[in-house]
């Protein structure tokens, strides 16, 4: 796909002899059975004329019936449209939030760079739900609000329509856009500035001539992984795009698969509709690659020691204050307040005075006391933890692979462990469903929690390993050296000198995959069964259920679950920067 | 569709009339008939089944079914998605892993695995079941679904409320109407209107630009919460807001669209005589009363029940299962129809 990124001091290409190969290998066919099995049964299904790969038949049909549709090129417009709309959008969010709180005086940015990170706590299929609550055209509470404020005679805003679709899928992404940035904007040396500034140079100057070309591989990157979220993400789109008829791609996978006229799931056009999504998800995979890839000649953190100067905004600095805390009440308060509302109320209803009186803890009684809740809980939290320790693990393992030891085929590891970004949550789950009904001789694990573990390692790593990856080349081989010379091998160095130092990273790792599986859902919902249901799975159980009160309820608990889970990872992430600045 | 079965699958529907005929004639009461598959289930292990009712409501059927039959166990899999119940059991029965006993759903979902050989043929008179409730030798009618429009009593007083389908496509409702994502109510309704007519009736409502929902429970709870005034929707996935005191309005039209949900026995099923107990339980009064009672949904074609109450002197609108595989490709257009009609109208 693309060449590894640029490290810091490596040691010799191919070091570590037998032991390091037949790590590689293993970890090699490992990521071919979780990556390269579940993508060849896709293309099987592709060209089978039912779609379901154990079928007889060979045939194009499906690709001529998807590409042959008229409405296919409206269908990629809408998705470009709604990709680079969201991505442009988070990106601004993201900039702004990163340069505020990480390179100006603005007052409360230790307690905003936390706040920030909270919409990541909220599934976004419920920060759909609320903002739906909000914004919709007739009984958005914001709608009403303006409406009776400034005597309107409409509704000045409307969800269901793609630019509201834009809008909250952007507020979605902004604290991944945040993470990505945040130590961009924090490691930048303020030498470059200072120069520019004592040799006269004015601000728009100095931000146009040496931070936007500093800044610039660290926001393409991740705008580029932005863009593949926004291509494959199904939640936003499923919620507020399918009620009125706008279909992305994910939508439309979703729509086949699950209300197929046919009477059972049209897997062939999936799976041809999904080598298109493929193909585009891989190009920008590139595109990523090739920016981090620049990033990393960019990185300017070093040893030496130094703070990052900060802007003084003037009386400025209140308003952008406000701006941030504005944008934490859209992002995190309102839709949390209104499904908050929800989950007190018998029947979903408009938060009117005369609504008070319904109001009652039923919902949060029962979810206290019901035992399927309970058993959904500790199926989330198992495979949340399992998932996260594995894709940690592995993540560890892959970097060290490819970054430290530069094993034989590290590019080839280095490109599996990407690739599941690439595929989408609801192709990945009819993947794996035939994988195990397939292997299910070997591995019965069909129905089971287990199969939700290996498609969250499987779709996670892609994140673990790039988070591991950029730690590991940012630690001086120095140590390693010492303790090689000192005959220790290289599971003795990765055990007790690498392992300890990228330590609070890996814990990173770990949490960001906990909260994540804990809210995941397209995959989950495609491999549901009765003894594997997750809290999401419960939640759009419910929401498709007509109880939307009790999906809010369960969303309530849900978000308040994450966002301790979100604080414990921001603490660690930020240890790990205090450490790695050490 | 007879030549498309197995031999397999005859052998086993054969097995199974044999076991409901033995020591008795044809008039034997359903009752022994149960007692009898029941004792040839118990050993086979718990039977699977596959349905499409929120578990909690489930959970009822399935404990009122273990308190009839002693030392049955059903476990219930819920999948609200129409095609996904169908396109699980043909993944399960080609991955050779342990499938459902029974599947209660729609008959063109029914159809898909007759076709695949996937489904066990009965003789459903030689079972006691009467030739109004069992429309094919693949299925049994176990439920009714009736559509009714749905209208917020908040926002749309009692004589401005639509009475009937055309009243739906009075241009004030216009952005203000909610149907659901799939077109059943009007393949049921082209049962007697014919395509033709049903496709411009499409066409007038796509004027009216609806909301499409994915099933009718969030329609019913958007018609409460006032987002889409007036829906056409089903009634038991009403009954919950209702019950809670939600302000929706429920009007019955004429003719009645219903949609049937048929039982199908699954060929590659370890308990088959337990789904098949469960699928003849579910058309007894004593089931479809406890059917009934949990979900909202009765049986039209069992007395006693709600729904026969409601629908009675009422001129229905539905294909019989039969019919469903001739009907495939209309039903298909209509929903494509469904899909688009709000584009092309913007």
């Amino acid at each position: 796909m693309a060449a590894l990124p640029h490290a810091a001091p490596r040691p010799p290409e191919g070091s570590g002899g037998w032991g390091v190969r037949l790590a590689a290998a293993a970890v090699a066919a490992l990521l071919v059975y979780l990556v390269i099995v579940p993508l060849v049964l896709l293309g099987v299904s592709s060209l089978r004329p039912t779609g379901f790969p154990l079928e007889p038949g060979l045939t194009f049909g499906n690709f001529a019936t998807v590409y042959g549709d008229p409405r296919f090129p409206k269908l990629v417009g809408t998705t470009v449209m709604f990709a680079l709309g969201s991505t442009g959008l988070a990106l601004v969010f993201g900039i702004l939030l990163a340069w505020l709180i990480e390179r100006t005086d603005m007052p409360g940015r230790g307690a905003f760079r936390m706040l920030v990170i909270l919409p990541m706590a909220t599934p976004p299929v419920l920060l759909a739900i609320g903002w739906a609550m909000l914004l919709s055209p007739r009984t958005g509470l914001f709608n009403l609000i303006l409406m009776d404020v400034f005597g309107l005679q409409s509704a000045p805003f409307n969800v269901y329509t793609l630019p509201g679709m834009i809008f909250v899928e952007s507020l979605a992404l902004v604290p991944t856009a945040f993470l990505f940035l945040a130590p961009a904007f924090r490691n930048m040396d303020p030498n470059l500035e200072e120069a520019a500034l004592t040799s006269g140079a004015g601000a728009w100057f100095m931000v146009r001539r040496v931070l936007l070309p500093l800044l610039w591989p660290a926001i393409a990157a991740c705008g580029a992984f932005l863009l593949i979220v926004c291509f494959v993400v199904f939640d936003i789109p499923g919620t507020l795009g399918m009620p009125a008829r706008i279909y992305v791609l994910s939508t439309q996978i979703y729509y086949l698969t699950a209300d197929s006229p046919a009477g059972v799931p049209l897997y062939g056009q999936v799976s041809a509709l999904g080598t298109f999504f493929l193909l585009i998800l891989f190009g920008l995979g590139y595109l990523y690659y090739r920016f981090t890839r620049q990033s990393q000649k960019y990185r300017t953190i070093s040893g030496k020691g130094f703070r990052p100067r900060l802007i003084p905004l003037g009386p400025w600095r209140w308003l952008a204050a406000g701006g941030v805390t504005l944008y934490f009440a859209l992002a995190v308060l309102a839709p949390l307040a209104i499904l908050v509302w929800a989950s007190l109320m018998p029947y979903q209803t408009r938060p009117t005075l005369s609504s008070l009186g319904l109001a009652t803890l039923e919902n949060h009684l029962d979810f206290l006391r019901n035992a399927r809740l309970i058993t959904a809980t500790v199926n989330s939290l198992t495979v949340a933890f399992f998932a996260a320790t594995l894709v940690a693990i592995l993540s560890l393992v892959v970097s060290w692979l490819v970054v430290r030891q530069r094993a034989p085929g590290a590019q080839l590891i280095d490109n599996l462990a990407f690739t599941p970004i690439a595929i989408p949550g609801v192709m990945l789950g009819v993947a794996m469903v035939y994988v195990y009904l397939t292997l299910d001789f070997v591995f019965p694990i069909y129905g089971s929690i287990w199969i939700l573990v290996v498609a969250y390692v499987t779709h996670y790593l892609s994140f673990g390993s790039r988070l591991a990856n950029g730690v590991m080349v940012q630690i001086h081989p120095e140590l390693e050296e010492a303790a090689r010379a000192s005959g220790a091998g290289p599971g003795r160095v990765l055990r007790r000198i690498t392992a300890p130092l990228v330590w609070p990273a890996v814990a990173a790792i770990w949490i960001w995959v906990l909260a994540h599986a804990m809210r995941e859902l397209s995959t989950a919902l495609m491999l549901s069964g009765r003894e594997n249901t997750v809290l999401p799975t419960l939640l759009w159980d419910y929401w498709t259920g007509g109880e939307p009160t009790r999906a809010a309820t369960v969303g309530v608990w849900l978000i308040v679950a994450l966002a301790v889970f979100l604080t414990i990872w921001h603490v660690l992430s930020e240890r790990s920067a205090n450490t790695r600045a050490r | 569709m007879a030549d498309l079965v197995k031999r397999r699958t005859l052998l086993a529907g054969t097995a199974f009339a044999a076991l409901a005929a033995s020591g008795a004639s044809r008039a034997e009461t359903p009752a022994a008939t149960l007692d009898k598959l029941a004792a040839t289930a118990r050993g086979k292990g718990p039977i699977i089944w596959y349905e499409s009712s929120p578990t909690d409501q489930a959970d009822q059927i399935v404990a009122a079914f273990g308190k009839r039959f002693q030392g049955l166990e059903v476990r219930h899999q819920r999948d609200a998605g129409g095609a996904g119940i169908g396109g699980r059991v043909i993944q399960e029965v080609q991955g050779n892993t342990r499938t459902a006993d029974l599947l209660t759903g729609s008959a063109s979902v029914i159809w898909q695995l007759v076709n695949r050989e996937m489904v066990v043929r009965q003789d459903w008179a030689a079972l006691g079941v009467a030739p109004t409730v069992a429309h094919t030798p693949f299925t049994i009618a176990s439920t009714t679904a009736v559509y009714v429009i749905l209208t917020n009593r908040q926002m749309v007083s009692d004589a401005e409320a639509p009475k009937n389908w055309d009243d739906l496509t009075d241009p004030k409702w216009r952005n203000k109407l909610g149907l659901w994502i799939r077109a059943e109510p009007q393949l049921s309704l082209a049962s007697l209107w014919g395509e033709q007519r049903t496709m411009a009736f499409i066409e007038k409502m796509n004027a009216q630009r609806p909301f499409l929902f994915k099933s009718t429970f969030p329609l019913a709870q958007q018609v409460a919460a006032g987002e889409v005034p007036v829906g056409v929707g089903l009634y038991h996935a009403a009954l919950p807001p209702i019950r809670r005191g939600a302000p929706i309005r429920v009007q019955n039209t004429d003719p009645v669209a219903t949609t049937t949900l048929h039982s199908a026995v699954i060929a590659q099923g370890q308990n088959r005589e337990g789904g098949l107990l469960m699928a003849l339980w579910l058309a007894t009064p004593e089931g479809a009363l406890v059917y009934e009672k949990a979900t909202g949904r009765g049986h039209a074609g069992v007395p006693g029940t709600e729904v026969q109450k409601m629908l009675a002197g009422r001129t229905l609108a539905e294909f019989g299962a039969d019919k469903v595989p001739a009907n495939l490709e209309m039903f298909e257009r209509f929903n494509k129809a469904l899909a688009a009609g709000a584009q092309a109208v913007r």
